[in-house]
């Protein structure tokens, strides 16, 4: 249980620092202080997510050819190196002004996140079972995205780095106490990877890294990210599509979201745990479909009738938080389970760097663009939708075609 | 009411008026302020906001009221239907066709002339419960019931496993129905709006209801098992029947069983999607690790 908690927190923790300190306070801050325009801060945003792949793949084949995923203290002592860097950037990050120092710290930034990334992947195999990774998986999203809609309300780069300081200093102190190897705890826990450290997807053979199991996935994954991000950037710009939900002053509509955000981690972690991943995926971009779907439809009835316009109904904001919740939960436990220890490291840089960051990034990049271009927000939804039906219905045909197929050649066996 | 809540009460009077043959383009909606009608389209929604027809003024065609205010001081041409919000109508009113009040507040004075009026009364003593309750609890008796019987002659091994999906997984039932259920109605709902799909979220909520009731036969199926029922049509009907009584008794309980209730009945929905609507027998994956 102290293996799961030590998990937990550093994942969340790492989390909420993405989402809110990364992906909000980045755009502040080259916006309002450093003078950059949205186009421009987009750019900076898509080469850190650029750097930080090369750095996390880079990363991720030097642990596995020193076989550092299974050596517990080494991997400690990094994630001590990599947060002490990220206190430094957040202390610092408010006072940037210039455009080269702006530069400076992204790419500091992005070295720091490709690190990080298979680094703290890496834990799985020595902290989680592969059982409750779904469940584990579960708890971390929900811990980050309940902090994340709940605090900070105020979207600006100096309460981002004041809340992250405050949470961060402390857990460094621990964490340094952890990769001192002073610690008995890590002794304990440092040799579970023997028992439990093949991932439950790597069983009776493990999943390479060129396979079709493992290509397919990152795809499937990239679209996900690309979609959500690409459909939120531009929701997120939307006085009136926010108002009532990420952009509300009332505290109880973040709470709300936070609330809906646990449940979606929570179904998450059953599904994931009693489900094939086909299911997973299906849900994820059947809900992204749907939330998309609920947003144009306001958007076009407000079109027709004209007094109807206003804020949106809780439910599109709530679908969407279960969407994310649902692929981000899957996220935090896919990786490890295509993995083994000796490839924990390059697997989940692979995994998490392409999927997650260079799509993330490149479709904020994107949004930005079409935002520039002055492409319509119906027009936007349009296209994110439409990514997202297109996925659906691809996977519900390969799901029917592989289902054929099992069957054809059962019955030629037959 | 707000404009958004309006639009269920919208959708109907679309129904409506499709049912009847009226182009839909032909629709004039009111939502707000405060508007004198001389003259109208076909057809006037008055959606919230307050309108007037002028005692000097007669409009021509059909009007529904589904919020807001309403007044005739002079000739509608036609019918009226109000659905909701208030309607009045003073001495120098007239309705030539029907007045049909479904709900709201509605004021005809004396010496206003109306074609004829109808007015659907809800008896206060049977919307508090007794009689009605009990007729709803007995409907739900015989329909689980006569449901129960049905699949249990036709297919007791869908039975059997759906209620064996509740009993052995809860959780993934539980979560499952509840997500799905969830998902599924604001699906339906989303397609109403779209008024083309209306006719589809029908038939989508009649198999959403059917499906719940599925998985309650299923429960009752398996909890009556200890009773030794030889014959499967015999046991799931009285399984269904079971059921039936068990969610009213629960719902009675003060704060936890209207939840425990509801908790029920998802867990059937959930172990019905889960095995395929009893198709197949659910099996979690297994997933190797530490002993």
């Amino acid at each position: 249980m102290v293996g799961y908690g030590l998990y937990v927190a550093f994942m969340a923790a790492g989390y909420y620092y993405n989402v809110t300190f990364v992906q909000l306070g980045l755009l502040d801050l080259g916006t309002r202080h450093v003078g950059l325009s949205r186009t421009g801060v987009s750019w900076w945003m898509a080469g850190l997510a650029l750097l930080t792949v090369v750095v996390a793949i880079a990363t991720g084949v030097a642990v596995d050819r020193r076989g550092l995923g299974r050596d517990l203290h080494a991997k400690l002592r990094l994630l001590f190196g990599v947060v002490f860097v990220q206190v430094l950037l957040v202390a610092i990050a408010p006072h940037i002004r210039s455009v080269a120092g702006f530069g400076t710290w992204i790419v500091v930034a992005a070295i720091a996140l490709g690190v990080g990334v298979p680094v703290s992947f890496g834990l799985t195999v020595d902290l989680v079972p592969a059982p409750d990774r779904g469940y584990v998986a579960a708890a971390i999203t929900a811990a980050a995205y309940f902090l994340a809609n709940v605090y900070p309300l105020d979207w600006r780069i100096e309460t981002f780095s004041a809340a992250m300081l405050a949470a961060m200093v402390p857990g460094l102190v621990v964490l340094g106490w952890l990769a001192s190897g002073r610690s008995g705890l890590v002794d304990a826990l440092a040799d579970q990877h023997e028992r439990f450290g093949v991932g439950r997807f790597c069983h009776p053979e493990p999943v390479g890294l060129r396979s079709r199991t493992f290509a397919s996935l990152l795809v499937l994954t990239f679209a996900v990210f690309f979609v959500d991000s690409l459909g939120f950037l531009r929701i997120v710009e939307e006085p009136i599509l926010v108002v009532s939900s990420w952009g509300s002053p009332a505290f109880g509509d973040h709470l709300l979201l936070a609330v809906v955000h646990v449940i979606g981690a929570v179904v998450a972690g059953v599904f994931y745990r009693n489900f094939r991943k086909r299911t997973i995926y299906l849900w994820v971009f059947g809900l992204f479909a749907l939330s998309h779907l609920l947003y144009t439809l306001d958007i076009q009835l407000g079109q027709l009738f004209p007094t109807l316009g206003g804020a949106p109904p809780v439910v599109n904001p709530a679908t969407y938080a279960v969407a994310v919740s649902v692929y981000t939960t899957l996220n935090f436990a896919l990786w490890p389970d295509l993995s083994t220890p000796d490839t924990i490291g390059t697997h989940t840089a692979v995994g998490v760097g392409v999927s997650g960051w260079l799509a993330t990034f490149m479709s904020t990049a994107l949004a930005l663009r079409l935002q520039e271009a002055d492409v319509g927000l119906l027009s936007h939804l349009n296209l994110v939708n439409a990514m997202a039906l297109l996925v659906f219905v691809g996977l519900l045909v390969a799901w029917y075609v592989g289902n054929a197929r099992h069957h054809g050649a059962g019955g030629e066996a037959a | 009411m707000t404009p958004t809540e309006s639009i269920p009460l919208l959708i109907v009077v679309v129904l409506l008026l499709s049912a009847s043959g009226v182009d839909p383009d032909a629709m004039t909606i009111h939502y707000a302020g405060d508007r004198d009608v001389a003259t109208m389209e076909d057809v006037l929604i008055v959606a919230g906001g307050s309108v007037s027809v002028p005692a000097d003024a007669a409009i021509d065609g059909q009007v529904y009221v589904i919020d807001g205010q309403f007044e005739v001081a002079g000739t509608v041409d036609g019918s009226l239907t109000q659905l909701a919000g208030s309607v009045a109508v003073p001495a120098s009113g007239t309705i030539t066709g029907e007045f049909q009040t479904i709900a709201g507040r509605s004021d005809v004075a004396a010496g206003a002339t109306v074609g004829s009026r109808q007015v659907l009364e809800v008896d206060p003593r049977e919307a508090e419960g007794g009689g009605a309750e009990w007729l709803l609890l007995l409907l739900q008796i015989l329909g689980l019931g006569l449901l129960g019987y049905l699949l249990g002659r036709r297919q007791p091994a869908l039975l059997e496993n759906v209620g064996r999906a509740v009993t052995d997984h809860p959780g993934v039932s539980s979560v499952t129905g509840g997500f799905a259920g969830t998902v599924l109605l604001v699906l339906i709902i989303a397609m109403a709006f779209t008024i083309v799909l209306i006719p589809v979220s029908v038939i989508g909520l009649g198999v959403l209801v059917l499906t719940v009731a599925y998985g309650q036969v299923a429960i009752g199926y398996r909890l009556v098992q200890p009773l030794g029922i030889r014959q499967a049509r015999w046991r799931a009907a009285l399984g269904g029947a079971l059921v039936a009584v068990l969610l009213e008794v629960l719902g009675t309980v003060p704060l936890v069983g209207g939840l425990a209730a509801g908790v029920v009945a998802l867990a059937g929905l959930g172990a019905v999607l889960i095995t395929y609507y009893g198709l197949r027998r659910f099996v979690p994956p297994t997933i190797p690790g530490p002993a």
